[in-house]
């Protein structure tokens, strides 16, 4: 994993929750090992953070490549 | 192969449609369309419990997106605090693991439908996409495995709702709105 962004907000019902735009290794984003690596990192979160829990908001999941959030971030000629 | 099986298929290829240069277009509908699979998996799975099949396509409209993300919720929530109270492991809590991986997908694929329908600000991308149908299609196969347990039925009959509840009776509590009220209550005095 390479790094997460976390915004506060709310979700589509209106209800406060808590986004998190995970960016994954480009190697960790192929094939078979996405799934996987996308459920650790929201178990981990959820147990050990425990938005709803101790917040009282939602967590919500998000995830890219590396390559794609930089290609993302590069600005755009008009 | 049964209509949610066919959208989920759908969602597939359409977020590989443009493998070279993917379109948001089709990234959106795929990302919606996983959604929807799902929703009406659980639909379907509802409404087959009951007895007359002519009258099943009537009875799911009475299913709705706010309140099967509520059921979906509240169950996460009761989960977590029977697995909190009780670390033995079991047959019984395979079962509720298996269930809350399943509400937990619900609740999350819904709110990508949402942003991919609505939210124009944000840009979707393949690896998004092939996450979330990923995450949906692990919970077509979590739900096989726990289809006939009470507890995975029981929770099918909490998306159409809580009950109404007469003038006086408290309102039920949920992790929520305990969260809330813990953090709106005073802390103790401070200490010199």
């Amino acid at each position: 994993m390479a790094s997460i962004v976390c915004t506060l907000g709310n979700d589509w019902t209106g209800e406060p929750a808590v986004f998190f735009m995970v960016i994954l290794s480009d190697s960790a984003s192929r094939g078979d090992g996405l799934l996987n690596i996308t459920d650790q990192v929201s178990q981990a979160i959820a147990r050990q953070v425990e938005p709803l829990e101790k917040w009282g908001v939602l967590p919500y999941f998000n995830y890219r490549s590396q390559s794609e959030q930089a290609k993302l971030d590069q600005p755009t000629l008009a | 192969m049964a209509f949610p099986d066919d959208l989920l298929e759908l969602a597939r290829r359409l977020a590989d449609l443009h493998p070279e240069s993917p379109h948001q277009a089709s990234l959106r509908r795929a990302v919606s369309t996983a959604y929807y699979a799902l929703f009406h998996l659980l639909i379907s799975e509802a409404t087959a419990n009951w007895a007359r099949p002519e009258l099943r396509a009537t009875l799911a409209r009475c299913f709705d997106h706010g309140p099967m993300k509520a059921a979906s919720e509240t169950k996460v929530s009761q989960i977590n605090a029977a697995l909190k109270g009780d670390p033995s492991g079991g047959a019984e809590k395979e079962v509720s693991v298996h269930l809350r991986s399943v509400a937990e997908a619900f609740i999350q694929a819904q709110q990508r439908r949402n942003a991919a329908d609505y939210d124009m600000a944000m840009e979707w991308t393949p690896v998004e996409a092939e996450a979330h149908i990923a995450s949906v299609s692990r919970a077509f196969k979590t739900w096989n495995i726990i289809r006939d347990e009470a507890v995975a039925q029981a929770y099918l009959v909490t998306f159409l709702g809580p009950k109404e509840r007469r003038p006086n009776e408290p309102k039920p509590s949920n992790v929520r709105t305990e969260a809330k009220k813990k953090r709106s209550e005073p802390g103790p005095p401070p200490t010199a």
